[in-house]
């Protein structure tokens, strides 16, 4: 967890040294040093948009890097075609859970204003999971409100991968899977491997 | 709806798809027994013909056509076989053979057919060593269909084939309405006094009803709806012809949800199942505002009793069973889904699945923030369609799995170069294509910043060289720091993903399925292609891919490009597992084809040797891949082993081809230089239209030495020649 703090820090500052001025390189700092990283961000966003293209892309570069250096466990991503903006994941299903062999893609899109907002993740293969509904949409709270601009991609493939092993029932929409994961482990485990084997092959 | 199905998806649906026959063969390619076969099928030095020995049989008679018959049994049953000819006035209307204590009778009378089909057919069945009936093949080179009837009085119908048992001529009436079926039957008339080896026919003869007997005509069309004359495919057990009409083909296509653009769309194709036997309409089955493509039959293929039916617009492969009872069953459809029951088991459990109303405001802002930079992310929001989720994690595994090779070798060549001149890494990376062109220019820019990250973090470590790049030095720092190993592995896995699997996922995503066949009752050859090479008939430009699916594991088991070398290999060596689907006919077996022939074979040799560029020669080999089903014909002069024509004139591929005003020659294969017969389209004096475009087809009987050969002139009328033996 050490060198990755590291290695965060090293991406912020670095961008920080690049084209933007000392102001926004200040922000950033603090961005990378993860406490109130919102506010800084919020407080740059505006600025930002007129610049922000490359300088997110720079971001998302350097995340390309840091996630081909050391991959989670399961995981893979990389850009769509030439678009650095469109990424497509795969993780694998962990071992030990229903979701066991299942290959799961993900379609991640980059906002423009990354790593001011966070980027959007969808599943493209069918998963019976109390998180993700019917369309593929996640429900990850780092992905919504929880979002920190300290967060990186490998981070976010962290937390699905996860999020995946261990469902988070707090959610009330997706009701009915979240009812049989609390109430009915086998029951939910048994449904989850049969999609899994169905759509996720 | 728009497969109009004769029954919603229930459970008997499904039982009854569960309760197909058994499967012939399970697994990938049988590579023994297709050598096995080939070797009993063709060696290459086939023995001398056991009925040159036996050339009289026991009852001589004095016709040469006895002789012919006495020969043909004795190769076929390997013994000596005794004939016996009752005469009557003049011309003998019983035979009977006698081979071993089993008896064969052959009648020969006025209406009935030269040699009784079916006890022919028992012979053949008794005969069933392939061996024995490829030596049979030999005899014909002695009966060829020489002589030629001109521009024969024949209805005015489009001919379509002679199917691959001989049993029926089946024809459409000029306007598409009707289907017009014949049996095909040897001329029979009698003689007066004592020549009764005359060889020519009165005129009286010479007509399309002595060779052809209608048994019935069915109408099949509607006032918008033509029978497609391209699209004929025969059942050989039990005797059913599968027909298409359609509706006109519209390009101004109505955008339907599910729908992929591009393709034009038909309103309405309707598959006719009918008992050839007496012209029964069995089944039907229609497809709405979809697209089949029907030219050649290509889009559908039958194997054994199972149809696979590839829609194109809807992208999705209907797998049909034809019973015995005269039924079309729905099997299953693979496309959105894989298995038959998967939309019903998603659709089951939809109710636990609402969309969550919540997330939609964040969505829609992240959708007009995208919007700027990116194409709509309108699609993303859907799912893989079953089978691209099995092509893509196939293609995942491959990718995922396969990159430890390639990367111990780069491992090792790094490490090489580093030791002699650090400064050449560059070179190196850029070298062995690791990077993207805007990767490799943004580089430098990036390069003077790492520099300094470096410098400033890990002091204490060696001074690396400038150039270097970004992927190097991470692995650079981590080889100070010590943590290679797993890491390591896992890294160059990513890089590898990302160029080889990432950088292409939406290259993949966008192909479509354009021809699909069988290569057993559980295994489909897919053929993928952009939207654009789908329906056009050129579609060696296009890239193209291949796979093997097994539709009852769900799985894809082998995937190529059409450039592979591994696929052509494949193709040249086991290509009669490419059109294993008329197996069951036993003419067709024997249907010439480079893995069964060596002259096949030393003429695609040579082909290949001509070639200037290997990947090119694959990729044109390709684009006979999958096999159009029922394309080709059965009879023996079309085997490369007793005849040499030449293919760009005739061959057993049933196209329509450009025709000359040269007769076609077959030249004995065994004998060099000798002509052994031609054929001739078209009228006998042809001088005058010698420049206008003249388009030919040919029907061969599959056993008979009998071939229709049908020339059409623009703004002229059809001729028609028979070509038989006299």
């Amino acid at each position: 967890m050490g060198t990755k703090e590291r290695r965060a820090e090293a991406i912020m500052s670095s961008t920080s040294t690049g084209s933007l001025p000392p102001g926004a390189s200040g922000g950033g700092g603090g961005i990378g040093g993860g406490g109130g990283g919102g506010v800084g961000g919020v407080g740059v966003r505006g600025w930002l948009s007129a610049t922000s293209v490359s300088s997110s892309g720079k971001r998302i570069k350097k995340e390309m890097l840091e996630l081909n250096a050391d991959p989670p466990a399961d995981c893979s991503a990389g850009p769509k075609g030439d678009n650095l903006y469109h990424w497509v994941s795969t993780i694998i299903g962990p071992q030990g859970t229903p979701y066991e062999d299942g290959i799961f893609f993900l379609d991640i899109v980059f906002p423009c204003d990354y790593p001011f907002k966070p980027p959007k993740v969808t599943f493209k293969t069918r998963i019976y999971h109390c998180n993700v509904d019917s369309a593929g949409n996640l429900n990850l709270d780092i992905l919504n409100d929880g979002w920190s601009p300290a967060m990186t991609i490998s981070k976010v493939l962290l937390a699905i991968r996860s999020i995946i092993t261990n469902p988070v029932p707090y959610n009330p929409e997706i009701s009915g899977i979240t009812q049989l994961y609390l109430t009915d482990r086998a029951k939910h485990n048994e449904i989850a491997a049969e999609w899994t084997r169905r759509f996720a092959r | 709806m728009r497969v109009s199905a004769t029954a919603a998806p229930s459970p008997s649906r499904f039982r009854r798809a569960a309760s197909l026959p058994p499967p012939v063969a399970c697994g990938s390619i049988d590579v023994q027994g297709h050598q096995r076969r080939c070797q009993g099928l063709r060696a290459p030095n086939p023995h001398p013909s056991p009925w040159c020995k036996h050339f009289l049989g026991p009852a001589y008679i004095g016709t040469p056509r006895l002789f012919e018959l006495n020969c043909m049994f004795q190769a076929h049953l390997h013994r000596p076989v005794s004939i016996s000819v009752c005469r009557r006035s003049n011309r003998y209307n019983l035979c009977t053979v006698q081979c071993s204590g089993t008896q064969y009778r052959l009648t020969r009378e006025k209406e009935g057919e030269k040699w009784g089909g079916g006890e022919r057919e028992g012979l053949v069945a008794e005969a069933e060593k392939s061996k024995e009936i490829n030596l049979v093949r030999h005899f014909y080179e002695n009966l060829v269909p020489s002589c030629t009837i001109c521009d024969i009085d024949c209805p005015d119908h489009s001919l379509r084939k002679i199917t691959d048992d001989g049993r029926y001529l089946v024809s459409f009436s000029r306007n598409l309405q009707d289907i017009i079926v014949y049996r095909p039957t040897w001329l029979s008339f009698s003689f007066k006094g004592e020549n009764c080896d005359y060889q020519s026919l009165t005129q009286k003869a010479k007509k399309f009803d002595s060779f052809f007997t209608q048994l019935y005509s069915v109408s099949l069309g509607s006032s918008s709806e033509f029978i497609c004359k391209d699209f004929f495919l025969y059942l050989e057990d039990p005797q059913f012809g599968l027909f298409a009409t359609s509706t006109a083909q519209s390009h101004e296509v109505p955008a339907i949800e599910g729908a992929i653009h591009g393709v034009p769309s038909i309103e309405k194709i309707t598959f006719h199942l009918v008992r050839l036997k007496d012209g029964v309409l069995m089944d039907e089955k229609s497809f709405c505002n979809d697209f089949v493509n029907l030219a050649h039959s290509m889009g559908v293929f039958l194997y054994e009793d199972l149809l696979c039916i590839m829609s194109l617009r809807y992208q999705t492969i209907h797998i049909l069973q034809v019973r015995d009872s005269g039924d079309l069953v729905d099997v299953r459809n693979i496309g959105s889904f894989c298995l038959e029951d998967d939309e019903l088991f998603l659709n089951s459990h939809a109710q636990c699945m609402t969309v969550p109303n919540k997330s939609k405001p964040v969505r829609s802002i992240h959708e007009s923030a995208n919007g700027i930079h990116h194409q709509p992310v309108a699609q993303a929001s859907s799912f893989l369609t079953g089978i691209k989720q099995r092509l893509l994690s196939f293609i995942f595994r491959k990718a995922w799995s396969e990159e430890a090779d390639p990367i111990l070798e780069k491992e090792d060549i790094e490490q090489g170069e580093e030791a002699v001149s650090p400064g050449t890494s560059n070179d190196l990376a850029v070298g062995l294509g690791d990077e993207g062109v805007g990767e490799v220019v943004d580089k430098v820019g990036t390069n003077e910043r790492e520099r300094e990250r470096r410098r400033g973090r890990r002091s204490g470590v060696e001074e690396v060289e400038e150039e270097e790049t970004k992927e190097e030095e991470e692995k650079q720092r981590r080889r100070s720091t010590g943590d290679r190993g797993r890491i390591d592995g896992a890294s160059e896995r990513v890089q590898h993903l990302k160029k080889k699997f990432y950088f292409h996922f939406q290259d993949y995503v966008d192909l479509i399925m354009w021809k699909a066949q069988f290569l057993d009752r559980h295994h489909l050859l897919i053929k993928f292609g952009s939207v654009d090479g789908g329906v056009s008939r050129s579609t060696d430009q296009h890239p193209a891919f291949f796979a093997v699916y097994n539709m009852e594991t769900t799985e894809v088991i082998a995937f190529y490009q059409n450039s592979s070398e591994e696929l052509y290999s494949l193709f040249e060596q086991f290509y009669d597992h490419f059109h294993a689907n008329s197996r069951e006919s036993v003419h067709a077996n024997f249907i010439s084809s480079h893995s069964n022939n060596i002259h096949s074979l030393e003429q695609l040799w040579s082909m290949k040797n001509k070639q200037s560029s290997f990947s090119q020669f694959v990729k044109k080999m390709m684009t006979s891949v999958p096999y159009t089903c029922q394309s080709q014909s059965p009879s023996p002069y079309f085997d490369v082993s007793l005849f040499r024509y030449d293919e760009k004139l005739i061959s057993s591929t049933d196209r329509h081809r450009h025709s000359t005003d040269h007769p076609i020659k077959f030249i004995s294969r065994r004998q060099p230089n000798v002509l052994k017969f031609k054929i001739k389209p078209g009228l006998e004096t042809s001088g005058a239209e010698a420049r206008t475009k003249k388009i030919c087809s040919f029907l061969f009987h599959p056993y008979l030495p009998m071939a229709l050969s049908i020339q059409q002139t623009y703004m002229q009328p059809t001729v028609v020649n028979l070509h038989l033996r006299m």
